[in-house]
């Protein structure tokens, strides 16, 4: 399955530049325009995005007026501005934007905001690729080499998380949180006994790493 | 209570007063005229009757006391008169023709005394429902002594002056009402204007800066009226000069909140990458040299707003060499233009300055900075200076009218991007003026499309206080 394919309509290049490189490193298609009426020229003839991130204040046309274009073209619109007033935030999200976030925002924040509204709008890959490890999110099966494997539900979250996440740091709370839920009475140490499992299992001693004090990251 | 009905009550009171002074008076008058009158009238009638009687009994008095008495009677039935007149001897009547005891009378109450020969009391006084004049004298007839006393019925005279009183009363009221009434209706009007002042005042205290009063006529409310729209006036000019102040503050914030904000994203994304990401050596060090430059840059953001910041103090002006100025400027630029391949050429033709040297010299440094980001290799950057002026001028692209006008807003950018990678933070010209400001000087900006861009600091005559 296609690789999803992302808009970036930003006229800071530093900060374009930078999004798309963490986009390249999570294994997202990305364009970057840093004009809106070019935005518009641009999705004349090329208009199979999953998702667009729009800034605002842009030169050309600005992002609530870009909105309808993306409306018109099916393309969710996730906002990403320096406008913290509240009237901004209420008119990108009435005028029918899925997320909104402000700068400076955090990557792996912006990352997971977008697979919500890839989830939502079922543009979500639902078959992850690791070298050769295959899941599949919906029948929550795995496969290596063709072969299935058998992962308690746990580890298959793990799983999931650390591969949707591809070289992103995950800190051991953070996994703790979103797959043991904050309920949870067990110490982080649980967190190292499934992934010390999931690297046996699947072969990854080398992929998963640790990070120092941090977590885990899995590396392409 | 309202000053209308205060003014109206008060009014009301002094005609009442007024007109009570004046019905009493007139009324005292007339009674005071006919009393006299009747007094007068009276005495001298008493007199004459009295001189009479005692003409008549002066001589041969019958010595047996009833034919006295019939003698005394007859003499007095035979004066002229007699009918108003009562003779008593002692307790008992000789004669008594009032039909009541005028003596009494004269026992306590107050009387007046008239002159004369006469020791004779008189006074006005009322029995039963009916006014007399009533007067009194002993009369000695041979060894005895006698009452003779008078009354008179002046009851006609009275009603008339009782009759005169209601008149006045009558009179006094109505004219007392009618002038009620026209005060109200005065006053009323009078005090209108005051509603329309209050009514101008509480738009006003709404927050309705525009609402001005109607100004109709030449009394002291019209020149009250055309003072408060005076003050109106002034109000709404400095309202509307500190909306218009808090809106470009508040404008100067939101960008420099999205100015700061930008490189801050910038700098934290990259940290975010190099911390979290595994990334190649030559993407590692390009991050970091984007984290270097975003930083330096925050920093000469910092050190421009330090300067606008400071430029709200007082400066120390001194006199300064405008030569040293200029070669300040050229030094401080040399690198730059050299890299560009851009000429400098400086021609000075003034002489001191009243200024601060290193704001000046910066903000000329900046001048000569934008002339050189529009300028082409090849060309040429001159700085001229004569009488109270200093220019700057390239042979650059020039910039369209609208935008000469916009340029010295604080972050106004023609080209955000372009102008960036030079550095700039887009506080550049704001600065020039606000630097220009300080020293009392004027920032003209002339530009021609394609043929390049003039910038003069013209120094005021007057120098600035300080």
């Amino acid at each position: 399955m296609a690789k999803n394919r992302i808009l970036i309509v930003e006229d800071d290049w530093d900060i374009a530049e930078s999004i798309g490189l963490n986009l390249e490193l999570s294994d997202y298609d990305y364009c970057i325009i840093d004009d809106g009426l070019a935005a518009v020229e641009r999705l004349k003839d090329d208009h199979s995005f999953d998702l667009a991130l729009l800034d605002i204040m842009l030169p050309g046309m600005d992002g609530f007026a870009l909105m309808e274009h993306m409306q018109k073209y099916n393309i969710p619109v996730l906002y990403l501005t320096a406008k913290t007033d509240v009237p901004s935030r209420v008119r990108g999200l009435r005028s029918g934007a899925e997320d909104y976030i402000v700068k400076p925002f955090s990557m792996l924040e912006l990352l997971v905001r977008m697979e919500k509204i890839l989830d939502r709008s079922g543009k979500l890959n639902k078959i992850l690729r690791y070298r050769d490890v295959t899941i599949d999110t919906e029948k929550r099966t795995v496969t290596k080499n063709g072969e299935a494997v058998s992962l308690q539900p746990l580890e298959f979250d793990l799983l999931a998380k650390l591969v949707k996440f591809k070289n992103c740091t995950l800190p051991r709370e953070r996994l703790l949180n979103e797959i043991w839920g904050i309920d949870f009475a067990g110490g982080t140490r649980t967190v190292d006994i499934h992934v010390a499992h999931l690297r046996k299992k699947l072969g990854l001693e080398g992929a998963i790493q640790s990070v120092s004090k941090i977590g885990y990251r899995l590396e392409d | 209570m309202k000053l209308r009905t205060k003014l109206t009550a008060a009014s009301i009171l002094l005609i009442v007063i007024a007109v009570t002074a004046c019905c009493a008076l007139i009324l005292s008058f007339v009674q005071k005229d006919e009393m006299s009158d009747v007094s007068n009238t009276g005495i001298t009638d008493y007199q004459s009757f009295y001189k009479s009687f005692r003409q008549t009994v002066a001589t041969d008095l019958p010595e047996e006391a009833i034919v006295q008495r019939s003698f005394l009677v007859n003499a007095f039935r035979s004066t002229d008169g007699f009918q108003e007149f009562s003779l008593r001897q002692g307790d008992e009547y000789i004669c008594n023709n009032a039909g009541f005891e005028i003596e009494s009378l004269f026992q306590k109450s107050a009387y007046d005394s008239a002159g004369g020969d006469i020791d004779l009391q008189y006074r006005v006084a009322r029995v039963s429902g009916t006014d007399y004049f009533a007067a009194h004298a002993t009369l000695k007839i041979g060894e005895a002594a006698y009452d003779l006393s008078f009354a008179r019925n002046i009851s006609a005279i009275t009603d008339e002056i009782r009759a005169l009183a209601v008149k006045c009363v009558l009179i006094g009221v109505a004219v007392t009402a009618a002038a009620a009434i026209a005060m109200w209706l005065l006053v009323r009007r009078s005090l209108k204007p005051i509603d329309r002042l209050k009514a101008g005042a509480g738009e006003l205290a709404l927050g309705n800066y525009a609402n001005r009063i109607p100004v109709k006529g030449r009394d002291e409310f019209s020149e009250l009226a055309a003072d408060f729209n005076c003050m109106a006036d002034a109000i709404e000019e400095n309202v509307g000069m500190l909306h218009e102040k808090s809106a470009r503050q508040q404008a100067f914030i939101n960008d420099l909140s999205h100015e700061m904000k930008t490189p801050v994203t910038s700098v934290l994304l990259c940290a975010e990458t190099l911390l979290g990401r595994n990334v190649p050596p030559e993407t590692r060090n390009r991050l970091l040299t984007r984290i270097y430059d975003q930083g330096k840059w925050l920093e000469a953001l910092s050190q421009k707003l330090m300067t606008l910041v400071m430029l709200q103090c007082e400066l120390g002006l001194q006199p300064e060499s405008v030569e040293k100025l200029l070669n300040a400027v050229q030094e401080a630029t040399a690198g730059a233009l050299r890299e560009r391949g851009v000429a400098l050429t400086t021609d000075c033709g003034g002489d001191t300055l009243r200024m601060d040297f290193d704001l000046m010299r910066s903000a000329l440094v900046n001048l000569v900075m934008n002339a050189l980001k529009a300028s082409d290799t090849g060309q040429t950057v001159t700085i001229r200076a004569y009488g109270r002026t200093i220019e700057v001028i390239d042979q650059g692209k020039g910039m369209p009218p609208e935008e000469v006008g916009r340029i010295t807003e604080p972050f106004y950018r023609i080209d955000r991007s372009r102008s960036k990678k030079y550095g700039g933070a887009g506080l550049g010209l704001a600065l020039v003026k606000r630097i220009a400001q300080a020293h009392n000087a004027r920032l003209v900006i002339s530009s021609v499309m394609g043929r390049g861009t003039t910038v003069q600091i013209v120094f005021e005559q007057t120098d600035p206080k300080g």
